[in-house]
């Protein structure tokens, strides 16, 4: 997992390495769909395979018995699913926040990872919403989530955040597919017309909706891409400010936290770009030819955001911390006691040692510049993502304001095989992505050469000697 | 040579002007009113002035850490308003005299040994704690703006660019230093005025209303003075766009978070929360609560919206005026119906306003004049300047 890394490291690295010209972005980003996929891709597939088939056999088995096969009981209602839920949607979010915001920031280092990222968003949703739809119960009649005029005239209770969320997801889902889909219509255009076998003629160029590449479509294109990102950024905040609502607007010590919104988002953000590097770096692995369009630079930009995003929510947990002691109110102080020094007092230690203590280690360059150290971190910030959620939603439930109320909590093997199964799933989604899709947006990459490099990309694809940072880039173009 | 300094220096005089005509009405109103009306007051003029001092050390620590293109021809004035804090500190003495203390802090008097609520927090509700954390706020905020200011006149003297890293090293470490303080600090001199009151979201809401407000007063400065040298020439629409799409983004965010606390705990509706609303929300307060939401979101979201507007100076300005006012007014819903059933503004509110202002702004001037206008070995400045 060690890589020596060359200098110039961090941000000081080039966008794209290596000697290239359009033709051969198109050739090495295009080519991973068009040829056959390397020898590993096939057990890796497989591997995630199984692991759905486990996913599978766990629905199958809650839906012949009912959700008594979880460890949710009373005191605590909200366990797994809800934590799997929010943990999900959370990873998400970069992928929304790069494809989006970072396009309006006029960020560069955006362009060969959003693609990536907003394919991660959309799976992640996919296992994100699986998880309230089946906790329903009778996830058969989950359509009366939505506002449907029936005969009964039963409407969804409107002033409940769960009915929000089920907007914000659903709403969520379909910019995030939208947004997806769009950017990548030019690309299927360009491997329709470079594909060999009939079959893929047929699919890339049924999907790239008979995409000529004219000035008209370029301009109609553009518009429609920018109106995308315009909705989607208000998302990035909505999404998980609706969810953190589920909790916040109840009066439970521990969820009735007005910084909870902000917090939330930025735990997303946190994790979602924890989840970006977990998958990135494995890839360029598989996909060696990636290494050029994934460089350093891109790395030690995820870090960053990584590291600001982190510090907003370990200021969420102080500010916990001391307004339930600032309060003098006898439950918010308990709540915060329990966590310290009660039955789960592990998970809020580890939590806090993993998203808190060990992510720190991104101030110093040398960590950052480390993919082996950068990996070492993504991996505990995944898991302490996901413990913060155990330690809100499931902590806070398990004692009520009276002992008599007290109870203990943990998963069962249909809780943990579900959660497993997810991540199973999710990584085999990402290997069918990476297998029939372009990983990388081909042409928003030769736009980004063009832009790096005035179209002086030189005599045989030679970089020239001056590599322009992306600061230099975009002082030029505004000027 | 830097023909803006003529007009900064007038501006100064102005501003001592109002400074002393202010603290002036306002010391005479403190024997012909009531001492505690005019403390009371004063606290109100000498917070929304803080603002802009702790805007200015936020905007500096967020400019070194990013090295947004953005901030080079505004950071000397960010630079120059976090120097300010010293002076804020010297302001503050009235206050935490134990007159000012008892005319604002309930839980400072003798009856707050009876409540039950205000006894639990004594540990941090004390007068000794809120005088040490005092001196701990402002020696750490001086520090950090202080070596700023330094190392940002070394690199305008000597041209070193080592000077550039050094900052970026002192001022990401910076913001978090300044997060913690600000929110505790905001706690101390506001939250503690409704003692039985918290909420987490409280130091965020300020922290942004802080960067938001100074955000606002720089740019309406540097369009007033966009003709004269050094600016001119150098305020092209690039800026005046970005400067536009920060101050509509801190207007989302600052209505972002003020709306999710109110929405958590107006949902939540338990008593010691509550309270901070209604009071907001009895008699005429209603109306300056509307005012806020309708002139403080819903009127500066709808005109930065607009390109028009983020190209013009002029219209820029004009919208400005209508940010900084209602930020004026928020400081003034935050604090007042404290002590106050009505909402209309005693004359001292005014008097207090324009007189911490005006010493505020002539020291903020006076730090201004010290240096060059802009950073002199700045690359991407000269770049735009020559027109590359």
């Amino acid at each position: 997992m060690q890589e020596t890394i060359k200098p110039p490291m961090g941000t000081d690295a080039p966008l794209i390495e290596g000697k290239q010209n359009y033709e051969t972005i198109t050739e090495k980003i295009g080519g991973i769909v068009l040829k056959s996929p390397p020898k590993i891709w096939y057990p890796l597939f497989a591997l995630g395979f199984a692991g759905t088939m486990v996913m599978v056999f766990t629905i199958c088995w809650l839906l012949l018995r009912g959700i008594g096969i979880w460890g949710v009981n009373q005191p605590v209602g909200w366990g797994f699913d809800i934590i799997n839920f929010v943990w999900w949607i959370g990873i998400g979010h970069a992928g929304t926040l790069i494809s989006a915001i970072l396009l309006l920031l006029r960020q560069q280092w955006r362009t060969s990872i959003n693609r990536f990222s907003e394919a991660m968003t959309i799976f992640a949703v996919m296992c994100a919403g699986m998880f309230p739809l089946l906790h329903t119960g009778r996830p058969w009649l989950d359509y009366w989530l939505f506002p449907l005029p029936n005969w009964l005239a039963m409407w969804p209770q409107f002033r409940s955040p769960l009915l929000w969320d089920v907007f914000a997801v659903s709403t969520y889902f379909t910019v995030s597919l939208l947004f997806w889909y769009t950017g990548l219509i030019p690309d299927f255009a360009s491997l329709r017309d470079r594909a060999k076998g009939k079959i893929a003629q047929l699919i890339c160029g049924t999907l790239s909706l008979g995409w000529r590449g004219s000035a008209k479509h370029w301009m109609r294109y553009e518009s429609a891409y920018l109106l995308l990102a315009g909705l989607s950024t208000p998302l990035v905040l909505s999404v998980h400010s609706v969810v953190s609502l589920d909790f916040a607007t109840s009066i439970v010590p521990g969820w009735h936290v007005t910084v909870f919104p902000p917090y939330f988002v930025a735990g997303a953000i946190y994790a979602g770009f924890a989840m970006v590097i977990t998958l990135a770096v494995p890839f360029r692995m598989i996909y060696p030819q990636l290494k050029d369009y994934i460089t350093n630079h891109h790395m030690d930009m995820m870090a960053k955001v990584m590291l600001a995003t982190g510090l907003i929510v370990f200021y969420g947990y102080m500010m916990e911390a001391f307004y339930s002691f600032y309060s003098a109110n006898q439950f918010e102080t308990y709540m915060i006691e329990n966590r310290f020094w009660g039955p789960y007092s592990g998970t809020y230690w580890a939590l806090m040692i993993c998203n808190g203590l060990i992510p720190q280690l991104l101030w110093f360059p040398r960590f950052r510049h480390n993919l082996f150290w950068l990996y070492g971190v993504s991996m505990v910030v995944n898991v302490g993502m996901w413990l913060e959620r155990f330690v809100i939603i499931s902590v806070s439930l398990h004692r009520e304001y009276k002992p008599s109320g007290w109870g203990f909590y943990a998963g069962t093997q249909w809780d943990w095989s579900m959660f497993i199964g997810t991540i199973f799933f999710f990584v085999m989604m990402m290997f069918l992505f990476a297998r029939f899709m372009p990983m990388i947006a081909i042409f928003e990459m030769r736009d980004l050469w063009h832009r790096l490099y005035h179209g002086k990309s030189g005599h045989n694809g030679h970089a020239p000697a001056h590599v322009p940072n992306s600061a230099e880039v975009t002082s030029k173009e505004d000027a | 040579m830097e023909q803006a300094k003529a007009k900064i220096q007038q501006a100064r005089t102005m501003a001592i002007g109002a400074g002393v005509v202010g603290l002036g009405a306002l010391i005479a109103g403190s024997f012909m009113v009531s001492k505690e009306h005019a403390i009371q007051s004063y606290h109100y003029g000498l917070i929304f002035w803080l603002f802009l001092a702790l805007g200015g050390l936020g905007l500096t620590l967020l400019h070194h850490t990013v090295k947004g293109k953005w901030g080079l021809p505004l950071i000397r004035m960010f630079e120059s308003s976090a120097m300010t804090l010293p002076l804020v500190a010297l302001l503050f003495i009235p206050i935490l005299l134990p007159e000012g203390m008892h005319a604002l802090f309930e839980w400072t008097h003798e009856e707050a040994k009876s409540d039950r609520i205000l006894q639990g927090k004594a540990y941090w509700l004390n007068t000794t704690g809120f005088y040490v954390r005092f001196v701990i706020y402002f020696v750490i905020w001086t520090f950090w703006a202080y070596m700023l200011w330094k190392w940002s006149t070394e690199q305008d003297k000597t041209g070193n660019p080592a000077f550039a890293q050094k900052r970026v090293n002192f001022a990401a470490p910076g913001i978090v230093v300044f997060m913690l303080s600000a929110t505790l600090a905001m706690t101390d001199w506001l939250m503690s005025l409704q003692p039985h009151w918290f909420s987490t979201m409280y130091g965020v809401i300020m922290a942004v209303s802080q960067v938001y407000v100074m955000m606002g007063l720089a740019v309406w400065l540097i369009l007033g003075w966009r003709d004269q040298a050094p600016y001119k020439g150098l305020i092209n629409p690039s800026y005046t766009r970005d400067w536009g799409n920060l101050l509509f983004t801190f207007t989302v965010f600052w209505t972002y978070v003020s709306f999710s606390q109110m929405l958590i705990q107006y949902a939540g509706n338990l008593p010691e929360e509550i309270s901070y609303y209604v009071q907001r929300n009895k008699g005429s307060w209603n109306v300056v609560s509307t005012a806020i939401a309708v002139l403080g979101f819903f009127a500066p979201f709808l005109i930065l919206l607009s390109p028009r507007v983020k190209r013009l100076p002029n219209l820029l300005r004009s919208t400005i005026v209508l940010i900084f006012v209602m930020r004026a007014v928020h400081v003034y819903w935050e604090i007042k119906p404290v002590f106050s059933e009505s909402p209309t503004p005693h004359w001292m509110d005014f008097a207090a306003l324009v007189g911490v202002g005006g010493i505020w702004l002539a020291v903020f001037f006076t730090n201004l004049l010290k240096r060059p206008l802009l950073p002199q070995h700045e690359p991407r400045l000269q770049e735009v300047a020559h027109g590359h």
